[in-house]
């Protein structure tokens, strides 16, 4: 196979005389054609809503408000980095979904397949766990008092019935996420409306911006091997953790941005008969065409109000409005912060509630607990489509015997596999390896995760693109920062502590 | 167009529906009846009228849909009033209001309460116009496969 890269698209090849191609490391190259035009106006909502629907999260409403409270709105300048970071990463991850049709692990396949099996493999490793779920519906037994195998075994079943009777998946798992995730935002609004006041989103706006502020007690001290880790997981939960940014390029070929216009999409399992044609790789535009180029900008238009609108914008206000909620806590019983030093992570669940409690009485510890059950169901709602998806596309294309199955098919074996898997694990874990203790591996693999991704993307995004759609050098220098950022970040921990997470 | 037609209620009732969710608070919270019934219609009338002038407006085309920047200020506007008119009527009828007289001031209530309704008019947008986007990027799909660039003919191509 022709491994040459480089030169400008539009090289005939020998073999398609015809043909025009692309040819972008190692797997097949890609046909030239025409990039569609962008949606001439911003309004339509890309698939960064629904990243930040899934990004926003544990991280947010759990993980930060924690730290708040140990150590002050201040440590809320590591969270505007991460989310900044992932802002950026977001761009790079549309660039190549938006420019080809392909998927990122497609692209890491291309610079060489190893690279591609590996995040298959840290797929399967962080995510077949029913966490986020098993968290929930904890959050929903605390609330209830009923059994949580039962709220997160139904929880599971009503994903895989969901996904299976839609028509177009990717529009359906849109629409409920982006519908939950407005619950959420218009329900903690108010609640931080009503107990809440100026003084706190001041300090949580400067807190933002105190770089270079670390807790004395997270770096030395008897707390520090306990505290720094809880750190570093948290950073990892700032905005999509994992690998979330990954799959955002399934869901911007789903949802048919820019050469994604090309690719078919996934269908529910009761219209599989309308299944088309899978290509056998992404697709590329003439770049030396001017009118295709003006389309690209377009396209990054979209994309960039995508990044920095919906995706960094809504989880910055949810950041804001859980920071004043956990500085109300604070505020109303400074003995909070010992509860939760003194606790283990399932207790600090009661805690956290107990501090929104006393804060704004019974039942906003009880709307804690009733947020946490939701976030915990869309994230898995989320995660477990997303996943198939990854899954189903790396062994649709370098599994060849298994594309006779079809893209579709193999989507819905992952999803009804993870369904089932996870149900066999909540029967499996007892309540005292609890859900919170899934989550804490989960919080290391995804923070090598974020670090690799970065260097993937560093890859394939200054190797794999024509030169004048690759990116520009401050972006490739922030790239690095960021994989230095989660990667130094877990070497530290590790190196210094002894421990991970 | 039609389905603008169609969509005049969600803004009336998400508002609504908010005014009794702080309602519901204060049942749970153990508040007195008349309490929780003046919380919940002192911010659910007001945001269900707001609700409904912002569905005229789109409906009008003074508001272009789905658009984050007029949603987010229509809750920047509409929410504090929402909240100062609900704190007045608590205050004026039991002589106690939720935060208002924790405030320094009613500017800096309305300031926080104008923070707050950026949130609100966020969530508002996204449970809104789910039902518009769809529509939406439907049309663009259908008029992206009249211009050829759907898969299948596009494949047919090579």
């Amino acid at each position: 196979m022709d491994t040459s890269r480089g030169g400008a698209p539009g090289e005939t090849t020998e073999q398609v005389k015809e043909e025009r191609v692309w040819r972008a490391g190692r797997e097949d190259p890609m046909p030239i054609r025409d990039l569609p035009e962008a949606p001439t106006s911003l309004h339509i909502l890309g698939p960064g809503l629904l990243l930040a629907a899934l990004g926003v999260g544990l991280g947010e409403t759990y993980l930060w408000p924690r730290l708040v409270i140990l150590f002050g709105p201040e440590i809320r300048w590591l969270f505007f980095i991460g989310v900044t970071l992932q802002g950026i990463v977001m761009l790079e991850m549309a660039r190549y979904a938006t420019a080809t049709g392909e998927s990122i692990f497609f692209g890491a396949a291309r610079l060489w397949r190893p690279i591609m099996w590996l995040f298959f493999a840290i797929a399967i490793l962080v995510y077949i766990w029913p966490g986020h779920v098993a968290l929930g519906a904890q959050a929903f037994e605390s609330l209830t008092g009923i059994s949580w195998y039962i709220f997160a075994i139904a929880g599971l079943i009503l994903i895989g019935i969901i996904i299976s009777f839609s028509t177009i998946v990717y529009n359906v798992v849109e629409a409920i996420l982006s519908t939950l995730i407005g619950i959420l935002v218009i329900g903690s609004s108010i609640i931080a409306a009503l107990v809440g006041n100026l003084g706190f989103v001041w300090a949580t706006i400067t807190g933002l911006f105190t770089f270079g502020y670390f807790p004395q007690e997270a770096i030395s001290g008897p707390q520090a091997a306990a505290l720094f880790p809880l750190i570093v997981g948290a950073i990892a939960f700032a905005g999509p953790s994992g690998m979330q940014q990954m799959w955002y390029t399934l869901w911007l070929r789903d949802k048919g941005a820019g050469m994604g216009t090309y690719i078919p999409r996934i269908k529910g399992l009761t219209h599989m008969d309308e299944e088309e044609t899978m290509p056998s790789r992404g697709f590329m535009f003439d770049t030396e065409d001017p009118e295709n180029m003006r389309r690209w900008k377009g396209w990054r238009r979209w994309v960039h109000f995508d990044a920095w609108v919906l995706f960094w914008g809504i989880t910055m206000l949810t950041t804001i409005i859980y920071t004043v909620l956990a500085q109300s806590a604070v505020q109303i019983d400074p003995g909070v912060r010992e509860a939760i030093l003194a606790d283990d992570q399932g207790a600090t669940l009661d805690g956290m509630s107990g501090a929104f409690a006393q804060a704004g009485g019974a039942v906003i510890g009880g709307l804690f607990f009733v947020f946490i059950s939701v976030i915990g169901w869309k994230m898995t709602f989320g995660i477990f489509d997303a996943f198939s998806r990854g899954q189903a596309d790396m062994t649709y294309y370098f599994i060849r015997p298994l594309q006779r199955v079809g893209m579709n098919r193999l989507y819905f074996a992952f999803l009804w596999f993870l369904i089932l898997f996870g149900i066999a694990m909540l029967f499996v874990t007892g309540e005292e390896d609890g859900p919170a203790a899934i989550l804490d591996i989960l919080s290391v693999l995804s923070t090598f995760a974020m670090g690799a991704y970065c260097l993937l993307l560093l890859g394939t995004n200054n190797l794999l693109l024509p030169k004048k759609i690759r990116p520009n050098i401050v972006i490739n220098i922030l790239l690095a920062f960021a994989a230095l950022f989660y990667l130094g970040m877990l070497a530290y921990s590790y190196f210094r502590f002894g421990v991970i997470i | 167009m039609r389905i603008l037609r169609v969509i005049k209620l969600p803004g009336m009732v998400t508002g609504f529906l908010t005014g009794l969710l702080v309602g519901g608070l204060a049942a749970v919270a153990g508040a007195p009846t008349g309490y929780i019934i003046v919380a919940a219609l002192g911010l659910g009338i007001p945001l269900a009228i707001f609700g409904l002038v912002y569905d005229v407006l789109l409906d009008a085309g003074r508001i272009p849909f789905g658009r984050i920047a007029p949603t987010a200020l229509y809750g920047i506007l509409a929410f504090p009033i929402a909240r100062l008119v609900q704190e007045l009527l608590l205050t004026g009828i039991f002589g106690q209001g939720i935060t208002l007289q924790h405030e320094s001031g009613v500017l800096s209530f309305l300031v926080f309460q104008g923070i707050m309704g950026f949130g609100y008019g966020i969530g508002f947008l996204m449970i809104h116009s789910q039902i518009i986007e769809v529509s939406a990027w439907l049309a663009y799909r259908k008029q992206a496969k009249e211009e050829g660039n759907q898969p299948r003919t596009a494949e047919k191509r090579v």
